[in-house]
């Protein structure tokens, strides 16, 4: 089994605690990173975009957040992806259960599936069991 | 005399005779020149007894010139070559009186010369006065004959001898030189008309009675004339002797009286044509003459004899008081004016009849006659009643003027719309009806219709409008039409009341209007749930899907630290979730409370207030806080809601301030677009508004990442502010600043 590289990109510090907590209990899950907003996560994997082993193999997403928001992140990440020599799959994770959301979600290639708050073990085991 | 050598005897006979016969003598002695006048002759020449005749003094008596001369011619030639002479004379006796006498004078000769001259003188002036009378009235009456145009005639019926006097022959143009005979006569006669003369002349001779007889004769010229013949016969033992009597042209008499029946037949004529009757009224002796129209007008029988009670039987009862009225009134006034009533007719219709006329007064001023015509105006009336019913029943007004404008007529709706009665608006000119202002756009349009009068409707935008009686102004539609009549081209104007149109088209407006605003507030109503939607979605999901991923962990952590530390995150989640529900309810509350309480409010009192409650903010940043309210420096609105807007966006501006320069805010208010503006501007962080322009007024959206950013106070600002009906938005530079625009 690969171990698994996974950002959290999320403003709210609880959730980034419970999430924590959550990918502790997957062996695979080798590093949870967490960033605050969209900008922070960006400059990050902008800096390590040559290091591949640096950036994320998963990323938890999302969508309202201060200075960048999530589809304000995927706009650049999108320009970004080309250049990257590794698969990153997006989940974009929100507590808004607004179908206007999810719509602009579905238009966005890049992003793999749409995850409601709160993501329960399961939902995160599922994400996981894409990669083996 | 007695050298006249006759017995006494003879010559007393001879003078008795003379006497009687009013004879005078005289003898004239050649030789002794002694001349001898009897008593007669002295009587007829008015000498006195001691005049003594003298052959140088007789010859005075005749009258001078051609009398006296042919006189002495008649005495020389008697006396030289013993002619005798009878003369017919005027004499001017001694008292210079004219007489007429005969003179007749024998000379006697002895030895072969005269030696006397024997003569009488007779008076002849009764005589001869007395054919100069007839020869007088002959003339007289033969003038008066030609100029009468009659002639007399005499027919012998024994030896059939006829006699015409001169213009006999003249009528006749029978020449005077020709023969007259009875068939001469007849030959005269017409020979339509010979026939029943012949007839009546035999008759005349049989029963000795001559009727006038009227018939025609042609002359040789062909020229035919109309001759009455009068006459008597003359009989005896009852055999004629004699017809005689006049003939009289009377041609030109028929023709005038041809012409006179002809006229009258034509004046007849047209009098039934027009339905006209003449009538004349004797107001004195109250006695009516009608022409025999007027009868017929009646329909009462011709020649009937009338006083005005008559005539008042024949009229409608109804109308009977109003035409005693009138009568009374022109007497009274002495002035006709036209009038109508109506008769009935005996089989029960109904006619209706005007009166013209004029009166006649006496020289003292008394009305002593009126004359004048009676016209039956029953088509007239009925088919004026038809138009009027026609008028009356259209559903507009209708106003008909002449071409100057002057009302002629309006219909009942006209009445009601104007509030007029038809008396007050006919010969008013029409601008009575429409208000002055409106005088200009009538009488443009009136030059338009009268360069090519047709039907033509105005400009339904013209915006016109009429007023009635009392000035009320009524908005209309005008219609105007050409209405050709025999008294020349007339104007119909059709006005309709268009204020319900009006009124409607205003609901309309109104309608619209009230459905744009609802449709405005429910979209902005919609926005507000999707607004509201997506906190409860997000805000409100968020903590409590924290909570519940909190909970989760605690239920496997065995470590009571750790379990401590996950109850503290549940107590801050816990308080977030309380804030975020009070923040959504003080939004609710802003939202739909309806009636805000309006106060004038003075900008510069608020901003002062504000500076007080950020008076350590301002301190610690050093903040300049600069105002100009000069152009607006009040404002009428809710002033909690507007102290909060100051608070909010100022705090905003000290919150996210440039990190390298002191805050500068400057606050003014102004009137754009005559609106009352607020513009808060400073020299911030900004905003990239590309990116976040859709989230700046959010719930809980911040854009910086500070510590006290919430995300609030722009959520709730707005809604204060579109709560009063307001407008907020902003421009910004990343970097240089932010101005915030509020329209109240």
């Amino acid at each position: 089994m690969k171990p698994i590289n996974v950002f959290v990109v999320d403003d709210d510090d609880i959730y980034q605690f419970t999430m924590g907590v959550a990918l502790k209990n997957f062996p695979e899950v080798k590093l949870a990173s967490t960033f605050s907003d969209g900008a922070e996560a960006l400059d990050y994997i902008t800096t390590n975009q040559n290091e591949p082993d640096s950036l994320p193999d998963i990323i938890f997403l999302d969508i309202n957040m201060p200075v960048m928001d999530g589809f304000q992140f995927m706009e650049e990440f999108v320009d970004l992806l080309p250049k990257l020599e590794k698969t990153i799959k997006v989940y974009l994770v929100s507590s808004s259960i607004d179908p206007k959301d999810l719509k602009k979600a579905k238009r966005i290639d890049a992003i793999t599936d749409y995850l409601i708050k709160p993501l329960k073990s399961e939902d995160i085991r599922e994400v996981l069991s894409h990669f083996d | 005399m007695k050298n006249l050598g006759q017995s006494t005897g003879t010559r007393e006979l001879f003078e008795k005779t003379a006497k009687i016969g009013r004879i005078g003598v005289y003898e004239l002695n050649t030789i002794s020149s002694e001349i001898y006048w009897s008593d007669i002759t002295r009587e007829i020449t008015e000498v006195p007894n001691e005049f003594v005749p003298k052959l140088d003094n007789i010859e005075f008596f005749f009258k001078e010139g051609s009398c006296r001369d042919k006189a002495k011619q008649a005495v020389q030639d008697a006396l030289t070559k013993g002619k005798p002479f009878d003369l017919d004379m005027e004499v001017v006796t001694a008292n210079g009186n004219q007489r007429f006498v005969r003179n007749i004078g024998y000379p006697k000769f002895e030895n072969g010369s005269c030696v006397t001259i024997f003569g009488i003188l007779q008076d002849i002036t009764d005589r001869k006065r007395t054919r100069f009378e007839l020869a007088r009235k002959n003339q007289l009456l033969s003038f008066a004959e030609s100029i009468s145009k009659i002639g007399h005639w005499k027919w012998n019926a024994v030896n059939g001898e006829v006699i015409w006097s001169d213009s006999l022959y003249e009528i006749y143009g029978h020449p005077k030189e020709e023969n007259l005979s009875y068939e001469v006569y007849l030959s005269y006669i017409h020979k339509d008309d010979r026939p029943c003369v012949e007839n009546k002349i035999n008759e005349a001779i049989d029963n000795g009675i001559y009727e006038d007889l009227t018939y025609r004769i042609q002359l040789r010229d062909g020229s035919i004339k109309t001759i009455k013949s009068t006459g008597v016969v003359k009989t005896t033992d009852g055999a004629t002797l004699e017809m005689l009597g006049t003939c009289q042209d009377i041609s030109e008499q028929i023709t005038r009286e041809q012409e006179l029946v002809k006229k009258n037949q034509q004046l007849t004529f047209a009098e039934e044509l027009a339905k006209i009757g003449y009538w004349e009224w004797d107001v004195v002796n109250d006695h009516l003459s009608w022409s025999d129209n007027m009868y017929r007008i009646f329909d009462m029988e011709v020649g009937t004899p009338l006083g005005i009670e008559n005539v008042v039987a024949a009229i409608h009862p109804d109308d009977r008081d109003m035409f005693r009225a009138h009568a009374e009134e022109f007497i009274a006034e002495k002035k006709f004016r036209k009038f109508m009533h109506r008769v009935i007719y005996n089989d029960g219709t109904t006619r209706t009849l005007e009166l013209f006329g004029e009166v006649i007064m006496d020289n003292v001023g008394n009305v002593i006659k009126m004359v004048g015509i009676t016209q039956d105006i029953t088509e007239q009336r009925m088919s004026e009643i038809k138009f009027r019913g026609l008028l009356d029943s259209a559903p507009d007004t209708m106003v008909i003027v002449d071409q100057k404008g002057t009302i002629q007529l309006i219909n009942k709706q006209a009445e009601k719309m104007f509030g007029y009665k038809s008396t007050e608006l006919v010969n008013q000119h029409v601008s009575i009806l429409v208000p002055n202002r409106l005088w200009d756009t009538m009488e443009y349009h009136a030059k338009i219709f009268f360069k090519d009068p047709k039907h033509t409707s105005l400009p339904t935008d013209l915006d016109f409008f009429v007023h009635n009686k009392s000035g009320f102004q009524i908005p209309v539609q005008i219609v105007i039409s050409p209405l050709e009549t025999s008294e020349g081209l007339l104007v119909s104007i059709a006005i309709r009341d268009i204020t319900e149109q009006k009124q409607s088209a205003h609901r309309i407006l109104e309608t619209n209007k009230s459905l744009i605003a609802s449709a405005k507030r429910l979209k902005a109503q919609n926005r507000q749930l999707e607004e509201f939607n997506h906190i409860t979605s997000h805000n409100l999901r968020s903590p409590v899907s924290n909570l519940s991923a909190l909970l989760t962990i605690y239920k496997t952590e065995k470590d009571p630290n750790i379990k401590e530390a996950l109850i503290e995150k549940m107590e801050s989640v816990t308080n977030h979730l309380t804030w975020t529900l009070d923040t959504l309810v003080e939004s609710l509350v802003i939202k739909n409370k309806t009636e805000q309480s309006l106060e004038k409010t003075f900008f510069e009192n608020t901003l002062q207030r504000t500076k007080e409650m950020l008076a350590a903010e301002i301190l610690n940043t050093k903040a300049i806080i600069k105002h100009d309210f000069s152009e607006v420096p009040s404002i009428m609105y809710n002033k909690i809601y507007l102290e909060s807007i100051f608070l909010n966006l100022i705090s905003n501006s000290l919150k996210y301030k440039a990190e390298d320069r002191i805050p500068e805010i400057l606050v003014k208010s102004k009137i754009t677009d005559g609106k009352t503006q607020l513009e808060f501007k400073d020299n911030g962080l900004g905003i990239d508004l590309n990116k976040n322009g859709h989230k700046l007024f959010g719930f809980s959206k911040v854009f910086h990442r500070n510590k006290d950013a919430k995300g609030v106070g722009l959520f709730l600002t707005k809604a204060q502010i579109d709560a009063m009906g307001g407008k907020i938005w902003a421009e910004s530079e990343p970097g240089v600043g932010t101005s915030f625009f509020i329209n109240f």
